[in-house]
């Protein structure tokens, strides 16, 4: 397991290791690493930085400012509730609501088997069909409570 | 262009920001994240203004002027906003925590008198108190997270240990990757090198001393200069109950511009040390007897005149102190020449950099830093030679990282992959000792590229076919096999050193303390001259000096071989002119250098010394050899602040008055004289050293008679045409001056040998390799190399008195991971280090800054004894020694073997056993 864990974040930094003249990339890498590993392990910080060539403190002020990147690892679906304007104009906390509801956990928390992680997020920029959901990597725009429980069931 | 603010035309340069146009007429704009340090950044958004055609308010620190703009910075709509942001500010402040004074004084000024918001009904800042670094802390509560300490780290000191962490209300600064394990000691885990830019940017005392927090605010503050290393930081000593309580580095320091690094910042406390000496001791037998100054002052002018009496004057000797001032040092060779009449005069300057005196005479006929610091800020490409900077001169170092982030290339050519290494464009990682052979190969290019300097070799040198001859021969495929460094790469540093347009070349101890060391210099200069980087802005050869007055003492004459300004001891002009202003004649005859002293004690020739603030029992090289020679000395005087190595050897101790207790000037690695001035008082009944020799020199016969050390500068300046325009009132009027300065309209000067050199033309001196003295073997086949680390300051006599040591508290031998793991040692394992000379025990480590075969350790401790293990062999024509090729041995040691008695033994016992 540790192993092929370590497999994966050599990979992740290889493919992202500057070559001069080239600039190190912070968050490519991190965002590299997240897809390796579906986090960022903060224990990783100090071997990113030195692959990269910059320091623990700058890694660490791209991975705390992007909400996009993970320190933990999060269930195997991520469910994204946007809580930007437009969202919040067009009920988007009912959805919201709805979601918790049917998965039951709160903002932040994992369900039980690790099945569903929910966060909500600012603007999404999918703004002219709100409200929006986000699951892994597909966008849901003009949600509705009552889709809730059919979104939810094509993610296992 | 013109433009108008609050009513007034005010003239601003383009580009210049509004905040700066107001600044520079006198027109102040409240701020809290505006630094003239820094880049613009517009975030604490107090110095808004109005701009008549435009709508909002935008921040004056971050928008550029037009022509004819129209703008006010005062007004009720301005006030009002400013009033509702300190207001915000205030609201974050946690409950209880107590507003911050800069903050309070702030809100004091825009009529903020209580906060509208409800506790609880908005976030309030985290209660996140950081006080893991030795030298200040960081108080989450009183930031406004203006990102001016993270700017601080990033755009001055360039070691980018602070970042800003999260985002939106919860942001906050934080050092290192720390925070995000909720580790609160953040500073001490991260790379920070306490600098205390962070702190002196801090506009709301959220980062802050600990010296001060302590003992307060100063009360007063005095312009002095740094004594530690040679870039002569300026410096601000606040004073507090005549006690210093702080350190700030001046804005208007020419050399530093408002930077300082640790030692200068942080590592003053020494001067409160408790075992500072204060009372003269006098030996006997093995115990320590406290005399009177009176009595001290008897015996020195007694035993000194009985010396002379009965041995002649060549029996006595001085090794003066390169951290004394230029004053006290003229005033040491004064004596000597003028009351013992001998040339026996001599100063550390033999040890690190005589090499770079000879080497850069012989070529160019100046031993001293061609340009200035300021020059880095117009070098095309910048080359370090053997030289640390980040550590041994940070401020330098600094500076030299600001100009590579501008895009400047450097070069780094050291066997170690210093952090300047890690950053160059090209880092040659050369074998120790192999300099000549490289630079030899890149002159070879640079003939063979047709490179050279035509008109510029024409015009002003001569001896160019000498050194085409003898680097026809130096091919870099030759290089190659001699110092390790590919070929190419020796040809890309040679295109890109002879093609920038200005080249600028610092070197260090790297190269002149060699078995050869003269000759890297002269390399250097050859270099340099081949391609015209010399005599314009943004180039030269500029040797860091180490300590802070190592220029000064040398200028000053206190060499066996140069009388003041490197004047000739056999000039018939200069012995009338001696004649007639000491009384006195000049001595003509040679000195002795300090290895020479060394013989000739052992030999029973050299009967009395007096040693001023130099650790010569620690930092000279076969140790052995010195000790032996201090026990043969009939009288052995030693001047210092604390009972040192040397001290120990002693037959009377003087204790010494500090940098900070005395008034003089020092001289920089750039030639300039700058004032120290007395901040608070010795210990009772410390005299200054300028004083001492005064008292001695009266109870020989021959009075001197000063009021203060301007009357010493005078004298000096009446006697050497090159600082014949240097006086008190002069220094204390400008930011000191660079030498020369031949006459009292002179400005100084910033650039040497623009027009011509001091003997007309530069000679080229054709030098070839020659290998070291000593080279790895079957029974010692490591090489070792010894040096500084950022912590610490050569003996440690002063940095091992302060919080310093809660950072580094021993030196530690850095050996290549691959030897480690082929030796079987572990990390912080003690191992013996032997040479045919001695051993020393040292904790070793892996670091990849070493290459294979090549050891590196510090000489801080004198528990190491590192300098044990160092051979005499030294430069040809300077004796500067070999610092940085000895070979040795490393072998592993079992823990029984320890003596636990032993206090380096012991500790390193302990660290085992915590490890």
């Amino acid at each position: 397991m540790r192993t092929q864990y370590g497999t994966r974040l050599a990979e992740a930094l290889e493919s992202c290791r500057p070559v001069p003249p080239d600039k190190p990339n912070i968050l490519k890498t991190l965002l590299a690493v997240q897809a390796g590993l579906g986090y960022v392990p903060t224990s990783d910080l100090p071997q990113i930085a030195q692959v990269l060539g910059v320091t623990d403190a700058q890694v660490a002020g791209v991975l705390s400012y992007y909400s996009d990147l993970r320190t933990q690892p999060s269930s195997r679906h991520l469910i994204r509730v946007c809580r930007g304007e437009s969202c919040t104009a067009n009920h988007g906390l009912r959805v919201l609501l709805a979601i918790q509801d049917h998965v039951c956990v709160a903002v932040g928390g994992s369900t039980q088997a690790e099945r569903f992680t929910v966060e909500q997020m600012s603007c999404a920029g999918n703004c002219a069909v709100s409200p929006t959901v986000i699951v892994d990597d597909e966008m849901y725009g003009r949600v509705v409570p009552s889709q809730v429980a059919a979104l939810l069931e094509r993610y296992e | 262009m013109n433009l108008t603010i609050n009513g007034r035309t005010v003239t601003a340069e383009s580009g210049d920001t509004i905040f700066l146009a107001a600044l520079k007429a006198g027109i102040s704009i409240p701020s809290l994240c505006v630094s003239h340090q820094l880049a613009p950044f517009g975030s604490c958004r107090l110095c808004i203004c109005e701009i008549d055609g435009q709508s909002g308010t935008p921040a004056s620190c971050t928008t550029p002027v037009r022509p004819d703009m129209v703008v006010h910075t005062e007004g009720d709509r301005l006030r009002r906003h400013r009033h509702n942001i300190v207001e915000l500010y205030l609201s974050e402040q946690p409950e209880g925590s107590g507003t911050s004074g800069p903050l309070r004084e702030l809100a004091l000024a825009c009529g903020v008198d209580r906060v509208r918001y409800p506790a609880g009904a908005h976030s309030t800042r985290a209660s996140v108190r950081d006080d893991s670094n030795p030298f200040f802390i960081f108080d989450n509560a009183a930031c406004i997270s203006c990102a001016r300490c993270v700017r601080a780290c990033d755009e001055i000191q360039g070691t980018h240990a602070l970042t800003m962490f999260g985002r939106g209300f919860s942001v906050r600064p934080t050092a290192g990757g720390g925070s995000l394990i909720s580790e609160t000691a953040a500073f001490a885990t991260s790379n920070c090198v306490s600098c205390g830019a962070c702190v002196k940017e801090c506009p709301t005392g959220a980062l802050m001393e600990k010296t001060v927090l302590e003992q307060g605010m100063p009360t007063s503050i005095v312009r002095t200069t740094c004594a530690y290393c040679g870039v002569g930081c300026a410096f601000d000593a606040g004073v507090r109950d005549g006690r210093v309580v702080q350190m700030i580095p001046a804005d208007d320091g020419p050399s530093n511009r408002g930077h300082a690094c640790m030692k200068g910042r942080f590592g003053w406390t020494y001067n409160n040390a408790p075992d500072r000496l204060s009372v003269p001791l006098l030996r006997r037998g093995n115990d320590w007897e406290e005399i009177s100054w009176e009595s001290a002052l008897d015996l020195v002018a007694q035993e000194f005149t009985r010396i002379k009496g009965a041995f002649g004057p060549d029996a006595l000797a001085t090794i003066s102190s390169s951290r004394g001032t230029n004053e006290e040092n003229y005033l040491f060779a004064k004596f000597m020449r003028c009351v013992i009449g001998t040339n026996h005069i001599d100063n550390c300057a033999r040890v690190c950099h005589s090499a770079t005196v000879t080497g850069m005479m012989d070529t160019l006929g100046a031993s001293a830093a061609t340009n200035s610091l300021q020059d880095l800020d117009v070098a095309q490409l910048i080359m370090v030679v053997g030289a640390n900077p980040t550590e041994s001169h940070p401020v330098v170092g600094s500076r030299i990282k600001q100009a590579h982030r501008r895009g400047v290339p450097l070069i780094v050519i050291d066997p170690r992959r210093t952090e300047l290494a890690r950053l160059a464009d090209l880092h040659l990682q050369l074998r120790p000792g192999s300099n000549v052979a490289l630079l030899n190969a890149m002159g070879h290019v640079l003939v063979k590229e047709g490179l050279l300097d035509r008109a510029f070799l024409a015009a002003r040198t001569e001896g160019i076919e000498d050194w085409i001859k003898t680097v026809s021969d130096c091919s870099p495929k030759a290089a190659e096999a001699i110092t390790g460094v590919p070929a190419h790469l020796i040809g890309q540093a040679a295109r890109l050193y002879g093609s920038s347009g200005a080249s600028y070349c610092c070197h260090g101890l790297g190269v002149t303390e060699h078995r050869w060391g003269s000759h890297g210099v002269i390399a250097l200069c050859n270099l340099a001259l081949a391609t015209g980087n010399i005599g314009r802005p943004g180039t030269g050869i500029n040797p860091l000096r180490g300590q802070n007055n190592v220029q000064g003492a040398s200028d000053m004459g206190c060499l066996p071989t140069f009388f003041t300004g490197y004047q000739s001891l056999d000039d018939p002009k200069l012995a009338t002119l001696h004649q007639t202003i000491t009384g006195r004649p000049l001595p003509t005859k040679r000195g002795m250098k300090t290895p020479d002293m060394w013989d000739a004690a052992i030999a029973g020739r050299l009967k009395g010394l007096w040693i001023i603030g130099y650790d010569v029992a620690q930092t000279d090289p076969n140790l052995k050899k010195v000790r032996e020679a201090l026990k043969q000395v009939e009288f052995l005087v030693v001047q210092d602040l604390f009972l040192s190595e040397t001290a120990k050897h002693a037959h009377l101790v003087l204790p010494g008055a500090s940098f900070l207790e005395r008034d003089g000037t020092f001289t920089n690695l750039e030639r300039r004289i700058q004032r120290i001035r007395k901040a608070v008082d010795p210990p009772q009944g410390i005299l200054p050293d300028w004083r001492v020799v005064c008292e001695v020199s009266n109870r020989m016969g021959y009075p001197m008679s000063y009021r203060h050390p301007s009357e010493i500068m005078d004298e000096i300046a009446r006697l050497t045409p090159m600082f014949a325009g240097v006086s008190y009132d002069r220094l204390d009027q400008h930011t000191g001056l660079q030498w020369p300065v031949p006459t009292v309209m002179h400005e100084g000067t910033t650039l040497m040998h623009q027009e011509t050199f001091p003997k007309g033309k530069a000679r080229f001196v054709a030098v070839e390799y020659l290998p070291p003295g000593e080279a790895a073997s079957k029974d010692y086949p490591f090489v070792l190399t010894t040096g500084r680390i950022l912590q610490h300051y050569n003996c440690g006599a002063q940095t091992r008195r302060t919080d310093i040591l809660e950072l580094v508290d021993t030196d530690v031998l850095e050996m290549h991971p691959a030897d480690m793991e082929r030796l079987q040692l572990r990390d912080d394992e003690i191992v013996r280090v032997v040479s045919a000379r001695g051993e020393a025990l040292l904790p070793v480590v892996g670091s990849e800054r070493v290459l294979l075969g090549h050891l590196f350790t510090s000489f801080h401790f004198p528990a190491s004894t590192v300098n044990d293990l160092l051979s005499s062999s030294a430069d040809d024509s300077s004796q500067c020694p070999e610092y940085k090729v000895s070979a040795v041995r490393v072998e592993p040691i079992e823990r029984d073997e320890l003596d636990p008695e032993d206090e380096v033994e012991l500790r390193h016992m302990r660290r085992q056993l915590i490890t």
